[in-house]
């Protein structure tokens, strides 16, 4: 798998001088590389929080990221991203605290926490100003790393930790608007589907089995950052040199 | 002390009148300082007017004048930065000594009244709500006497002082808010039809009472103005068209190739005037007898022969005119008619030769039926040239055309203007009818037909002289002795012996049969509307010149349609991009404007209004591959205005209404994207179009030629980031 993702991103940084090969590309006078700060958010109904009891109502999810563009014609740019977002899976864990006096208690339960740490590359089309302004469309190639931030797997025949980590992949679609707000800085704003392909390892385990539903805690991380990163709207504010 | 001013003024244009050189006419020039009204800003010259206008009785009132005011202001100010305008020549300070004749003691309404010559075809005079008289030159060709203008202007001048303009915007406006029995526009329009025309009946009226009756011109003039009206459509004169123009020697345009008689002149005075803005030519005449008692006075009371010479200079205009305006046939008859009275003169020859050029090019594409009207639509004498244009096949007419060019060049052996002509009949003939000199015939017509009746004579006597064979044979002899098949192959036979000639034709030969042979035989020809997306060229130009770039913007929601000061304001702003953008670049760019006060001068004016004929011209003619009528008068100037690179850019915005049902339906059908959809029913519909086309002056080349449209708001980021990628080709 590591071969495989470092064969796909050497493939798509490849692009870069190909792509930017021969043409006399304007960017937005002249500049044509954009650092931005993205920020997404997605409200859903009967999410799974902190807290054991599955809360009601509506909350808000939050992503963040960096990207960067490299606009390499009038309608393309390369991007290649970086986000982040935390939710929860259903579980339970106890959280503690160091005392004083060496000793740890229980505080109390909770669902276990996750963090994930995705990375996009793919291509922008622009195809109603130069780009970098203007609607546009983007598709990207995801991949998602999972883990526990504070949670431990106690492996009892053992009694040693282990990691546990959920790699994930997918295609991002989206589209979105960016306009100038000044000679160097953009803002842009659009809708964007991420959808993460089905893990191969599960495609044998049946759906009704124990183990599926109750005990896999890897379906349970992919199914959650699934659902969380499925779509969101997303806002950035982008720095052009 | 007004006498001797006068006097001084008669004395001044007398010695204009003989210093203009009428073989090498040039295109009327303005002189003196530059009038405010032409270097204000819009903004300035409305919020100026309603300051000094500030008695409103409400404040609808109040609003609906300032709406007017912006309205009549940037109109007018369009129209003086359109390069038509002029100040200060011949024609308009005879104009305005005749407004200051009629007008007599009154120094309020002198001083309110500005008269400008308009360089424009139409048969017409405007008067503008701020006190500026449009006279256009092709009314000034027309006119008989210097008393019919002066009715002309008093008819203008009580516009003006009845303030007609605001008035009439008033009652639009009236109709438009009609809350009993709201009309419809077919009502609207017949309403307001009715009260223009009863704005113009008292124009008639009291400027007949108020200015021209005591005036002491004739008061035959008003109605010999309307009988000129009747007729204003055609030429100003109706003179047989004689062939012998084109023809010499050898070359003789058969008979049949012109009508018999040509069609009567149709205009009648009584015609339907109900959707009109003016009464008809009838009611006027009728309207003035009641009110002209007796007919005396003079036809000329301040110079008859400057009269005659404002004429003059709007007669030479006029083939300038119309060749501008790709109107050929017109040019040619134009300068034709002129040509009785300056036999000779180079300028109406050049102009004719122009005119055949661009007639020529446009059959060598197949499309002569866009520049040559049918002949049955014609009225009056010019119809005989349509019909003898007609009657041209394939290569007659660049056979005629290469004819007159170079007796002309032959005239004028050191004329380069003419020179060029000469060299484009000559490709015009090989290149696009495939036309050799070997194709015409070399020895004269006379020994042709000598020999013809002999052949002839010896059929008949023949055993077999009545067959079949022979009658055919017989008939083939009489269309040659006639010369209707073949007559234009006799058309180079007296230049035969002219080795320049000879020389000339040889080698376009030699350039056709090398073209023939390269690979590229079919010319791709170069789009004139090239996408914002085609890869960029690099020209590497450092200089180039804008000639006055445009922003307009209609939205359907105001008033007139036009976005008034928002047009203004992002036409200041584009200019500032285009600034910008060069300075980034490092491209030298020249905005030629006329509110750049730093810019304009006397000099710099007339040279901007002869690019922005050359422009308008340029861009008329598209692909065409036409020299522009003009190139003559702007190549001097290509050293004075610095560079001979000009752009002329532009924006146009509609802003519109949306399909809604459209948008419900696929709101409801594809419900997840209906927040989307639905934010953008409150999104306005947008339709912006940006151009920017880069001409090289010397060659008519056009270097840049995009026309970008875009379906979103023309905003800052959008307009700048298409002026930075525009000015990117022409640096590298």
């Amino acid at each position: 798998m590591g071969k495989l993702i470092s064969r796909q991103i050497v493939l798509i940084l490849m692009l870069f001088p190909i792509l930017a090969q021969g043409q006399d590309v304007p960017g937005y006078l002249g500049k044509r590389h954009v650092l931005s700060y993205d920020f997404s958010f997605f409200p859903t109904k009967q999410t799974i929080g902190e807290n054991l009891i599955t809360e009601e109502g509506w909350t808000m999810n939050f992503k963040s990221g960096v990207s960067l563009d490299y606009i390499c014609s009038k309608r393309i740019a390369l991007t290649v991203g970086m986000d982040y977002l935390e939710t929860y899976i259903q579980g339970k864990t106890w959280y503690h605290f160091q005392t004083v006096d060496g000793f740890f208690s229980i505080k109390g339960f909770r669902n276990p926490k996750i963090s994930s740490l995705g990375w996009t590359a793919g291509l922008k089309a622009y195809f109603d100003h130069i780009a970098p302004l203007g609607s546009n469309f983007e598709l990207k190639f995801l991949y998602r790393k999972s883990s526990f931030t504070d949670f431990g797997i106690v492996d009892t025949s053992t009694f040693n930790n282990t990691e546990l980590s959920v790699e994930q992949y997918g295609i991002s679609l989206g589209f979105g608007v960016t306009r100038a707000v000044t000679n160097h800085f953009l803002i842009s704003y659009g809708m964007y589907f991420n959808l993460i392909l089905p893990p191969k390892e599960l495609l044998n385990i049946e759906k009704n089995s124990k183990f599926y539903l109750y005990y896999n805690l890897e379906n349970n991380i992919r199914e959650r950052v699934q659902l969380k990163d499925l779509v969101h709207f997303k806002m950035a504010i982008a720095y052009i040199f | 002390m007004s006498k001797l001013f006068t006097l001084l003024y008669l004395l001044l244009v007398s010695q204009l009148c003989f210093a203009q050189d009428w073989n090498y006419y040039q295109p009327l020039k303005a002189i003196g300082e530059v009038p405010k009204d032409f270097t204000e800003a819009y903004t300035a010259k409305y919020k100026n007017k309603s300051k000094v206008d500030s008695t409103y009785s409400s404040r609808k009132d109040r609003i609906r004048h300032i709406e007017f005011l912006k309205r009549s202001e940037f109109f007018t100010d369009e129209f003086l930065t359109s390069g038509k305008v002029f100040y200060g020549d011949p024609v308009t300070n005879y104009c305005q000594s005749i407004v200051d004749k009629l007008v007599g003691d009154d120094e309020k309404l002198k001083n309110s009244i500005r008269v400008y010559t308009v360089k424009s075809l139409l048969t017409n005079a405007a008067a503008t709500a701020n006190g500026i008289i449009f006279v256009n030159l092709g009314l000034i060709a027309q006119l008989e006497t210097e008393a019919q203008l002066a009715f002309i202007l008093s008819h203008e001048l009580i516009h003006f002082t009845n303030h007609d303009v605001m008035d009439q915007y008033i009652e639009e406006d009236n109709l438009k808010n009609v809350e009993d029995f709201p009309m419809n526009k077919s009502d609207q329009q017949k309403r307001l039809s009715n009260y223009s025309r009863s704005q113009e009946s008292e124009a008639d009226k009291q400027g007949f009472e108020k200015f021209f009756k005591k005036s002491g011109y004739s008061k035959y003039a008003p109605f010999e103005v309307l009988e000129i009206m009747q007729y204003s459509y055609l030429p100003f004169d109706e003179e047989v068209f004689n062939k012998s123009i084109f023809e010499s020697g050898n070359y003789r345009i058969p008979i049949s190739f012109l009508l018999e008689q040509t069609s009567s002149i149709k205009a009648v005075d009584d015609y339907d005037d109900e959707n009109s803005t003016h009464p008809n030519l009838l009611k006027r005449k009728q309207q003035l007898d009641q009110i002209i008692q007796g007919r005396s006075g003079s036809d000329f009371l301040i110079s008859n022969s400057i009269f005659n010479h404002c004429r003059k200079l709007a007669r030479f205009e006029l083939s300038r005119l119309h060749l501008n305006n790709q109107n050929y046939i017109q040019a040619l008859y134009n300068s034709y008619l002129l040509l009785s009275n300056n036999p000779n003169n180079r300028y109406l020859r050049l102009s004719i030769a122009k005119a055949l050029h661009g007639l020529t090019v446009y059959e060598g594409k197949g499309n002569l039926s866009l520049v040559l009207p049918p002949y049955e639509e014609i009225e009056g004498a010019s119809q005989q040239l349509y019909y003898l244009l007609d009657q041209l096949g394939e290569g007659e007419l660049a056979t005629l055309n290469l004819n007159y060019c170079y007796r002309l060049k032959k005239d004028f052996p050191n004329d380069k203007t003419i020179e060029k002509y000469y060299q484009n009949a000559l490709k015009s003939l090989v290149f696009a009818n495939e036309l050799k000199l070997n194709d015409f015939y070399k020895v004269d017509r006379d020994s042709v037909i000598l020999k013809s009746e002999i052949k002839k004579d010896s059929i008949l006597k023949s055993r077999r002289s009545h067959t079949k064979f022979m009658n055919i044979k017989t008939k083939k002899i009489d269309n040659q002795i006639s010369g209707i098949n073949n007559y234009w192959r006799y058309a180079f036979v007296d230049f035969l012996g002219d080795q320049q000639f000879v020389a000339d034709f040889k080698r376009v030969e030699l350039d056709y049969a090398k073209f023939v042979k390269s690979d590229i035989y079919e010319i791709e020809e170069l789009s004139f509307y090239q996408s914002r997306f085609e890869r960029n060229l690099s020209l590497g130009l450092d200089t180039i010149l804008f000639i006055n770039p445009s922003y307009l913007i209609l939205n359907h929601r105001a008033n007139e349609g036009i976005s008034f000061t928002k047009s203004k304001k992002n036409n200041i702003e584009y200019k500032s991009y285009i600034e910008e953008c060069s300075q980034m670049l490092g491209i030298n760019s020249i905005i030629l404007d006329y509110k750049n006060s730093a810019f304009i001068n006397n000099r710099t004016f007339n040279n901007l209004a002869i690019l922005q004929s050359w422009t308008e011209e340029r861009m008329n003619l598209g692909q065409n591959e036409i020299i522009v009528s003009d190139a003559e008068f702007v190549e001097p100037i290509i050293d004075q205005i610095g560079g001979r690179y000009i752009v002329k850019t532009g924006n146009l915005i509609f802003k519109g209404k949306k399909n809604l049902r459209g948008r419900i339906f696929a709101a409801a059908v594809v419900f997840p994207l209906a927040p989307i959809i639905i934010a953008d029913m409150f999104k306005p519909k947008y339709d912006s179009y940006n151009y920017f086309y880069l001409f090289d002056i010397k060659t008519g080349k056009a270097l840049i030629t995009q026309f970008n449209r875009y379906k979103t708001k023309d905003s800052g980021d959008y307009v700048k980031s298409m002026v930075y990628n525009h000015l990117l080709q022409i640096k590298n």
